[in-house]
């Protein structure tokens, strides 16, 4: 479903080349602002015109990229491994956080909370972010997993936010006891929302986990994958992409191989394997 | 309660007018308030519980949705969102089982606690077949009238500032009445204080029932003023007029206090301010029963004055409780009534010398006849002793006339003093050869023995002149009811008609030797006494003198001529 699509800058040239650039949980949503200078920046510095599409789910998401529908977007690793081959897409580059491709799975409650674990928090209710997202749901069903429990009984309920930011307001609220973000995100709204950061802390980190990357519809014009991919990797170089990627709570973009994903396949498989992981397995269909 | 009610009505009309406004704007504005702050106040509870449910409504879809599909976090921000309302206290979405799916206290009521809070507000999501949840609403009550409360205080002192116009009017208009009833007033005092020529209109800028009134006054003062100028001169006209006559005129009341008298007063010698409320009869001497006294219109007062008596005449005309007494000087006319009597008294002096004369000659008689006798026998010395008693009487008698005579009482026997009289007269009768008929009654009397000799001397002498030879004259005296009754009758020629009117007048006479006084003393000595006198005549047949003279008025009164 297409939450929102918002044409850009009227300085950019109508006759411009005009992609279409998706936006995931990965971001917060509200940083819709951070959105535009990122995709302003990319135009400046390439001559396409880009636009962005947001989407609630990493499903929806991988839909319109298989449809063409999206042609660049900001995904989760997990989604990645699940659905590139349907969709069609392929690596384009992915962000350095504290200089490494690498990110966790946070376990976060409010601050005067006693939990130490996510296992503390059986019988309670718990937000995941997206069904299909890595930090926000493949860690957190795969910790449970091999303690033996299955996450839709183990949480009353699970209540699913689509978004990592929601997730820690959903925790800020008090509306669930606990949730499994992305660290990458919540170094975000540490850094916008500190009075919401202040009242949450960290009890677990999983990981490090293969970050989530950016991709992009294998069928598109090589020029092009081949610009912004130059443009995204000489980022860190630049001030002014500096001050947009900070925003973004990241350092820089590399170059990964597929294969970089490994761990998180590996994740979902045990997860697909075991008797306990309905809940997944629906989501997966 | 009384006491309040007559305080009340005695308040000015500023007050009276003051209190009316704030009463009509307490009795008007507080029930109004009331009733205003009540409704709006269920308008705005209303209208909050209808906004909120359109919100709910404008969410249902989504709602409906969002409890299919199990999404707690949409449920959570729908309840979050709409706890964020001042006026709701705490929202929730429940499922059919009352269950809470998402609570905006979800600290106290977590996903899946019971939730058994009636709310105020309960929207249930439906369906197609059965309800899928509700939202329930609890209203912070608190904070809605808080909310409401300065709307509350406006529409309750919004009365306030209309209370205060009110005042400020009816102060106003009360200022404005009391002033004006002032003018009103301050142009009545100098009336009243007599500057009547200062009496001018007052004239306001409101033309109403006070300027109404006020032209009102003035034209009623207008004319009493008209009214008081024309009494004014005409009570200067009579005033003047009754200065210029000559009677002195007093106006008194039922008590005979003087309330008026005119300038005539002078003549007394008083100024008219010293009689002003004294009583009239301190000035005014009458006879007999003061002023008042019914009998006559005119009487004869003496009248004090400063510089002594004054003889007036009075006359009283009364009214209901007045009277108005006049007085007219007569001492001039007194002094002239003094003249005619002196000169009556000269000609009836002339009069009874002739008589005088002639009765001494009768008196002397005897002695003239006694004188030839040689010895004198006893009762020779009586008849000497009894003429010349009479003589001396008659000398003391005549003497006497001229001045005022004291008349003086005496006891005597009516038959002793006829016989003396027919013995004076018994010459002329032994002349004429006249039969006397007598028939006296031997009565006791105390008067004035020497008027009744004179009348009856009088009556008799001129019956003997009058009847011819051998006529008859008789004389009778009787006391009848205390009057003396003295009868003189003859058999003469009669009185003829025109000679009856002049009888009594001194000096007219019928006969050659007659001084024409002798009927005038009869008439004159009977007034003295008190008694009346009458004549009968028939021509040819003779004549008859009835004298009466009440004795008792004779005994009571010592009555004295001038």
């Amino acid at each position: 479903m297409i939450l929102l699509a918002l044409l850009l800058a009227f300085s950019l040239v109508f006759s411009q080349e005009t992609y279409r650039f998706g936006f995931t949980a990965v971001v917060a949503k509200e940083d819709v602002k951070s959105v535009e200078k990122f995709l302003s920046y990319l135009s400046k510095k390439t001559g396409y015109r880009f636009v962005p599409v947001f989407t609630k789910s990493y499903d929806e998401m991988s839909y319109l990229l298989s449809r063409g529908m999206v042609d660049f977007a900001y995904i989760c690793g997990a989604p990645y491994v699940e659905d590139k081959d349907y969709a069609g897409f392929e690596l384009l580059a992915v962000p350095l956080y504290r200089g490494k491709p690498l990110y966790y799975s946070y376990v976060i409650t409010r601050r005067e909370k006693n939990y130490k674990s996510i296992l503390d928090l059986r019988g309670k209710p718990y937000a995941f972010s997206d069904p299909k997202s890595n930090s926000g749901s493949v860690v957190p069903t795969y910790i449970l997993v091999r303690n033996g429990y299955r996450p839709e009984d183990f949480f009353k309920p699970i209540v699913y936010t689509y978004s990592h930011s929601e997730s820690i307001l959903a925790v800020y609220y008090g509306f669930v006891e606990g949730a499994s973000v992305d660290s990458i995100v919540f170094d975000q709204v540490v850094k916008k929302s500190p009075e919401i950061a202040s009242q949450i802390k960290v009890i677990e980190a999983y990981g490090p986990f293969p970050i989530t990357p950016m991709v992009v519809r294998s069928q598109l014009d090589d020029d092009v994958k081949y610009a912004l991919r130059k443009v995204l990797l000489s980022m860190s170089r630049d001030p002014e992409g500096r001050k947009i990627l900070s925003e973004f709570a990241i350092e820089g973009f590399t170059v990964v191989d597929d294969s970089f994903y490994n761990p998180i396949r590996n994740m979902i498989a045990v997860i697909k394997n075991s008797t306990l992981a309905y809940g997944y397995e629906k989501s997966d269909k | 309660m009384r006491n309040l009610i007559s305080k009340a009505l005695s308040l000015s009309i500023g007050t009276k007018l003051t209190l009316t406004f704030i009463a009509l704007i307490a009795i008007t504005s507080i029930p109004l308030s009331f009733v205003v702050v009540q409704f709006s106040e269920k308008i705005y509870y209303e209208n909050i519980v209808k906004s909120l449910k359109e919100n709910i409504i404008s969410e249902e879809l989504q709602l409906r949705y969002y409890i299919i599909n199990k999404d707690y976090w949409g449920l959570f921000k729908f309840v979050k969102g709409l706890s964020e309302k001042s006026s709701v206290y705490e929202a929730s979405v429940v499922d059919s089982n009352g269950m809470v799916l998402a609570h905006s206290k979800p600290q106290k009521y977590p996903i899946g606690s019971p939730y058994r809070v009636k709310g105020d507000i309960v929207y249930p999501i439906r369906g197609l077949s059965s309800d899928l949840g509700s939202v329930i609403l609890v209203l912070d009550n608190e904070s809605i009238w808080a909310e409401f409360r300065p709307v509350k205080l406006f529409l309750m002192f919004s009365a306030l500032p209309f209370t205060g116009i009110s005042l400020f009017l009816g102060l106003f208009i009360s200022y404005r009445i009391r002033a004006r009833l002032s003018r009103i007033k301050g142009s009545i005092e100098r009336i009243n204080r007599g500057q009547l020529d200062e009496l001018s209109r007052v004239e306001f800028l409101e033309k109403d029932e006070l300027q109404e009134f006020s032209d009102f006054l003035f034209n009623t003062i207008s004319t009493l003023r008209n009214y008081y100028e024309n009494i004014d001169y005409a009570q200067r006209f009579y005033m003047n007029l009754l200065n210029t006559i000559n009677e002195i005129v007093f106006v008194v009341d039922e008590e005979d206090k003087i309330l008026y008298t005119n300038g005539r007063v002078k003549q007394l010698g008083y100024e008219t301010n010293d009689l002003i409320g004294i009583s009239i009869e301190r000035i005014v001497e009458t006879r007999e029963a003061g002023i008042n006294f019914k009998g006559q219109k005119y009487r004869e007062v003496m009248v004090k004055g400063r510089n002594g008596h004054t003889p007036a005449l009075m006359g009283v005309v009364s009214y209901d409780t007045w009277k108005i007494v006049t007085l007219i000087d007569i001492s001039d006319r007194k002094a002239m009534e003094e003249k005619l009597k002196r000169m009556e008294l000269l000609s009836t002096l002339g009069e009874m010398s002739a008589n005088f004369a002639h009765e001494l000659k009768n008196a002397m008689l005897p002695l003239r006849l006694l004188s030839s006798v040689e010895n004198f026998s006893r009762e020779d010395v009586e008849v000497i002793r009894n003429s010349l008693s009479r003589m001396s009487r008659l000398v003391n008698m005549f003497l006497n006339f001229a001045k005022p005579v004291n008349v003086e009482k005496t006891k005597f026997k009516l038959s002793l003093i006829v016989d003396e009289i027919l013995f004076l007269v018994s010459s002329k009768v032994r002349d004429k050869d006249v039969e006397l008929v007598k028939e006296v009654e031997d009565a006791e009397l105390i008067t004035s023995r020497d008027l009744i000799e004179i009348i009856l001397i009088n009556l008799l002498s001129n019956a003997v002149d009058a009847v011819g030879e051998r006529g008859k004259v008789g004389v009778r005296a009787y006391v009848e009811e205390e009057v003396l009754n003295i009868e003189v009758w003859d058999t003469g020629e009669g009185i003829s008609p025109e000679d009856m009117d002049r009888i009594f007048e001194p000096f007219y006479t019928t006969k050659d030797s007659g001084s024409g006084l002798g009927l005038a003393v009869v008439m004159k000595n009977v007034y003295m006494l008190g008694g009346n006198l009458q004549v009968s005549s028939q021509r040819g047949r003779g004549t008859t003198f009835k004298v009466k003279i009440p004795i008792k008025g004779v005994q009571d009164e010592k009555h004295s001529s001038d």
